[in-house]
């Protein structure tokens, strides 16, 4: 036991800037349970070689999470190794995998950026982006799971106007519907190729990513009555889906009102046919997207 | 599963190099994937791992079992091995003789241990229980570190040889390392190769590093220099149970002819240097085991 509370304190050590300042204080906290032979012993260890140690460990954190968000980490430039620092305080080290440590600093930057303005104001989208795609990626994990929780709504050969009043269009739990204040299909596409984008112009932009059944991932950008339709799939009727979108869309006329249902059902079969949703019988109060949905302050959650 | 053949000189497989070895399948005789890299990974990762071991013989690596945490092994890491070990056939397993983690925090660098009796021993039962998991036999590699642990009783060369005496397993002999830390650390190679049990060797690393405030850092990111190959020379005439020879390549990648180069030269130092390739002599390389598994001896008879 006395050799796991060395290699306790010897981690934290290492891996904790406030710690390894206190410890050479002369101030090591206390939960550290040293004997005195440990405490000299960690003591002895050159302390140059283990601040350049300390250092590697934070830069190999931060080359996982630029691995996981390029674009992002890209755009920090200069100031990287500042809040790479503070992520690791903030965010000590828990999983090696390069996933988790850029959803990590991911998560670090959000927090960030809330209270702290950034060089560029799109960043927060560009962050968005690739947390979403990354989290879509990694968690589908090869267990592809429409939408838990209760039978699925058979068409048996019914039109899907037949089944407006009965049929529960559930979004499938590997989709996400994002928005973004500026086109992020144009933004991503000059900063892969330049330093960063300049010019670029705020413009409302909706996409949905979602993975299909054989473990790719899809975008598609698309509208606000789409985006719409999307975040009501999620326990309503399709009648009373078609219902509130046509208040909100100004539906107000029967013939306006007839074509927006038509579009509506249109849309909810190309939706069916891309596995993007499902048709359920009943209300599932359990979410099928759950909080995962709720990790980027720009995405809808849905 | 047996380990009889001799595997050549091969690469260890990163995406950035996957054209270059599909590229030139006949020139790269075996891969050596990271295991860590496919564990709780999407589908395709598992579509990849049994792809490959389909082309190529695969020899598994790891880098978090963590095997000198004081505390019992990881037990859903080993399975997790296991699972990879059986999509792609492994050859052989292995990991760093090191500790990565404790109970709350995964420094997600190979650390290094005290090299005293009661570390060796303690890591030398982790390693019995892990080999009992396995068909094929288990390697522990040596680690490259940039300081030792004052209060060791032991040097690392008889930490080493008391490691694989009593736990019954295999070497993965990095003389890149071994060269890394005789420079950082002051000591001569060639010596600390003739102290440990080159019997044990079934596995060698190459790499190239470079200097950062006068440390030479293992990073796998500059060809492997010729001191380096030096030691291949010095070494491979020590080691009966020697199966294959692997270069290590993880980022500032080169044109791939250079790898091929690479690769060349170590079949060149094999052809000359390993005697029995050219003796047809048949090598027993079993000593004498103290503690161990029978059931991974077994699977080694060569």
């Amino acid at each position: 036991m006395s050799e796991y509370h060395f290699q306790k304190a010897f981690a934290e050590l290492v891996t904790d800037t406030n710690a390894r300042r206190a410890f050479y204080a002369n101030e090591a906290p206390p939960l550290w349970s040293l004997s005195a032979d440990q405490e000299t012993t960690l003591r002895m260890i050159d302390r140059e070689r283990l601040e350049i140690f300390a250092e590697l460990l934070i830069l190999n954190r931060l080359g996982k999470a630029a691995e996981g968000l390029p674009w992002t980490t890209k755009l920090l430039g200069t100031d990287i190794w500042a809040l790479a620092q503070d992520f690791n305080q903030a965010w000590p080290p828990q999983q090696t995998k390069k996933y988790d440590e850029a959803i990590a600093f991911g998560r670090f930057l959000d927090d960030h950026f809330r209270t702290e303005s950034a060089q560029f104001p799109y960043i927060r989208d560009v962050l968005s982006y690739e947390m979403a795609s990354l989290e879509l990626r990694f968690e589908f994990n090869g267990h592809y799971d429409p939408a838990p929780g209760e039978p699925d709504f058979r068409l048996k050969g019914n039109p899907l106007s037949n089944a407006e009043d009965t049929a529960r269009p559930r979004l499938v739990a590997h989709s996400r519907v994002l928005s973004f204040d500026y086109d992020i299909e144009s933004l991503v596409n000059e900063i892969e190729t330049a330093e960063t984008a300049n010019d670029v112009e705020k413009r409302e932009f909706h996409i949905l990513m979602h993975v299909q059944p054989s473990g790719i991932l899809n975008q598609t950008a698309i509208n606000l009555p789409t985006v719409r339709f999307l975040q009501l799939c999620r326990g309503q009727t399709l009648a009373e889906i078609i219902e509130q979108l046509a208040t909100e869309f100004h539906c107000d006329t029967q013939e306006s009102f007839h074509r927006f249902r038509t579009a509506c059902l249109e849309l909810c079969e190309s939706l069916l046919a891309d596995n993007v949703i499902v048709l359920k019988t009943r209300v599932n109060h359990g979410s099928a997207n759950g909080s995962r949905l709720q990790l980027s302050t720009n995405s809808v959650p849905v | 599963m047996e380990t009889n053949e001799f595997l050549g000189a091969g690469l260890s497989y990163r995406r950035e190099l996957n054209d270059g070895i599909f590229s030139a399948p006949d020139r790269v005789d075996f891969l050596e994937l990271l295991t860590d890299q496919y564990m709780d990974m999407p589908p395709h990762k598992e579509e990849e791992a049994r792809f490959l071991g389909t082309q190529f013989p695969i020899v598994l690596h790891g880098v978090d079992l963590s095997i000198g945490t004081a505390g019992p092994i990881d037990k859903q890491y080993v399975e997790k091995m296991q699972q990879i070990a059986e999509w792609v056939k492994a050859r052989w397993v292995s990991d760093h003789l090191c500790f990565t983690r404790t109970r709350d925090l995964n420094i997600g660098q190979l650390t290094p241990l005290v090299f005293n009796e009661e570390i060796a021993s303690l890591t030398a039962a982790n390693i019995a229980e892990v080999i009992r998991n396995f068909d094929c036999p288990f390697l522990v590699e040596n680690i490259s570190y940039y300081f030792t642990i004052p209060s060791s009783t032991l040097s690392e060369a008889e930490f080493i040889t008391r490691v694989v005496r009593e736990s019954g397993c295999w070497l993965l002999l990095d003389l890149a390392n071994i060269q890394n830390n005789a420079i950082n650390n002051h000591y001569d190679p060639f010596e600390f190769i003739d102290q440990i049990p080159l019997d044990r060797v079934i596995q060698i690393h190459l790499a190239g590093g470079y200097y950062h405030r006068g440390i030479l850092l293992d990073t796998h990111s500059h060809p492997v220099p010729a001191d380096v190959f030096d030691l291949l020379r010095y070494a491979v005439p020590q080691m009966p149970a020697l199966r294959g020879v692997i270069i290590e390549r993880d980022q500032n990648y080169p044109p791939f002819s250079d790898l091929l180069s690479e690769l060349d030269e170590t079949r060149s130092i094999l052809e000359t240097h390993w005697a029995p390739r050219h003796s047809g002599q048949r090598c027993d390389p079993r000593p004498e085991v103290e503690r161990g598994s029978a059931r991974a001896l077994d699977a080694i008879t060569i």
